[in-house]
């Protein structure tokens, strides 16, 4: 598992420890490694349909450890264009590479401006010591 | 509220959650590989929060016998009894241990935060001092196939000399102290029962023995998952809601040949049981957590009281309670998984 401190740069992360890498049109989603650390090993992950179509702060999916359930929100409003299909066999992803191998979905979004309006790797960062 | 041992799981650094008051070790580096330590090598578990009461002479065992279902005159001297205390409608107040390391002296284990009540019961029942010890004592929890191989090392007492549950007075270990073969993780085991301020040394020397062994600290999340996998009730979980020893499946723990608070009660329910505890495996995608509905025919039939993903099985397992025409094994069931019906089915107890 890996220690729950890695703050990617040139990423962007919300307050309920989520990334997004803009591609284009396109956001790819995922848990950051304060979070994995936090859930602990993941055992279940629960993926959203290809096509569902999402508002910003709308749940995407669960994430459950052996201890505990969490919702996955949507840091954007868009469509859901590609699921991350090998967490569902090895959810172990999200710990060992939360931000490679271990991506989430990825959202078309509506407006790619709104990724502009979440904290920065620095940002998530201050907000993490902070707490 | 925190163990004598803090420090030390502080120091091995523990996350820790709240359970019945108390700041507890729930894992140590991975609930997962803790689990799998016990299994294929050895853990050690605090489990001070457990609750430690001595009744000592000649009135200690029939006060015992008169309130619990086991009866205590029938445990030899190094003997142990898993039992129950029970309500006069036969329902389960908290199940315990009763160990008798010395002729004349028992000591038993009621749950974490339960030594007040059972105390209190007791005395209230039978008139009978019972010694709340439990600030005063550590029980250290040492699991798992290569435990036997140290104890002697780490204890200093003879592992061959200590049959299954049995156990033995250990003074070496400090006053009071002994030593069982029993556990709650369905390994081979021992349980050291020692002065609080000898903990943390036992501990430390359970981990540098078993170093190159891997054994490892354990936390609470682990003896979860272990315990799950064999079945065992946990109060709080399996006896919330008020149920008897037989509907929880603990019928063989019963001494009916003697009279006990609840005994009454109990032939009276021999006949017809409400519901029964079952095992319910999951064969669908998802896990089945403590308050999922259980589901039959489209109708609500009962309510996980446990759920878990079972590291060993990798599948969805859970403990509820259904009426008697649901109990048998193989029988299909639904699991409400958050709004999804997951297919599962009665299976049998132990899951592993």
């Amino acid at each position: 598992m890996s220690g729950g401190n890695e703050v990617r740069p040139g990423l962007k992360y919300t307050k309920e420890h989520e990334w997004l890498k803009v591609e284009g049109h396109n956001a790819r989603i995922g848990i950051t490694d304060h979070a994995q650390h936090a859930l602990t090993d993941v055992v279940f992950v629960e993926l959203p349909k290809k096509g569902k179509k999402v508002k910003t702060g709308e749940t995407l999916g669960v994430v459950e450890s052996v201890k505990s359930v969490s919702d996955i929100f949507s840091p954007v409003a868009g469509e859901v264009v590609e699921t991350n299909g090998p967490l569902e066999d090895d959810p172990g992803l999200i710990n060992q590479k939360p931000y490679d191998d271990g991506w989430y979905v990825v959202i078309k979004m509506n407006d790619p401006k709104e990724a502009d309006k979440l904290m920065t790797g620095d940002q998530y960062k201050a907000s993490l010591q902070s707490h | 509220m925190r163990t004598p041992i803090y420090p030390l799981h502080a120091k091995l650094g523990a996350r820790f959650v709240d359970f019945a008051g108390y700041d507890m070790p729930v894992m140590f580096t991975s609930i997962l590989e803790e689990h799998e330590a016990v299994r294929n090598a050895a853990g050690v578990f605090d489990v001070s929060h457990m609750s430690n009461v001595w009744l000592r002479g000649p009135d200690a065992a029939a006060a015992l016998g008169k309130t619990m279902m086991c009866d205590a005159t029938k445990v030899p001297v190094g003997g142990t009894k898993y039992t129950a205390v029970l309500r006069d409608d036969g329902t389960i107040i908290d199940d315990l241990y009763v160990f008798r390391p010395t002729e004349k002296d028992y000591h038993i284990v009621p749950n974490a935060g339960m030594n007040k009540e059972v105390c209190d019961w007791i005395s209230s029942k039978t008139g009978t001092r019972v010694e709340d010890v439990t600030t005063e004592t550590c029980i250290i929890a040492f699991q798992g196939p290569k435990a036997k191989d140290m104890m002697g090392r780490v204890s200093g007492y003879d592992p061959a000399l200590i049959k299954p549950f049995r156990c033995v007075d250990a003074p070496r270990l400090g006053k009071g102290a002994f030593i069982s073969r029993t556990g709650y993780t369905g390994e081979d085991g021992f349980e050291l029962f020692v002065p609080a301020g000898s903990g943390i040394g036992i501990v430390e020397r359970i981990l540098e023995a078993g170093k190159s062994h891997g054994v490892r600290p354990c936390g609470l999340g682990a003896r979860d998952t272990l315990r799950l996998e064999k079945g065992y009730c946990l109060a709080g979980h399996e006896f919330a809601a008020g149920v008897t020893p037989l509907q929880a499946g603990l019928d063989r723990f019963v001494n009916w040949d003697h009279d006990f608070i609840g005994r009454k009660a109990l032939e009276r329910q021999k006949a017809a049981l409400p519901n029964r505890l079952v095992g319910v495996k999951v064969s669908g995608r998802g896990i089945p957590r403590q308050g999922c509905k259980i589901v039959a025919g489209g109708k609500v039939i009962g309510t996980l009281t446990s759920g878990t993903m079972s590291p060993t099985l990798k599948v969805g397992i859970g403990l509820g309670y259904v009426p008697p025409q649901h109990t048998a094994r193989g029988t299909k069931v639904d699991v409400m998984i958050r709004d999804s019906a997951v297919p599962a089915e009665i299976a049998e107890i132990p899951f592993l």
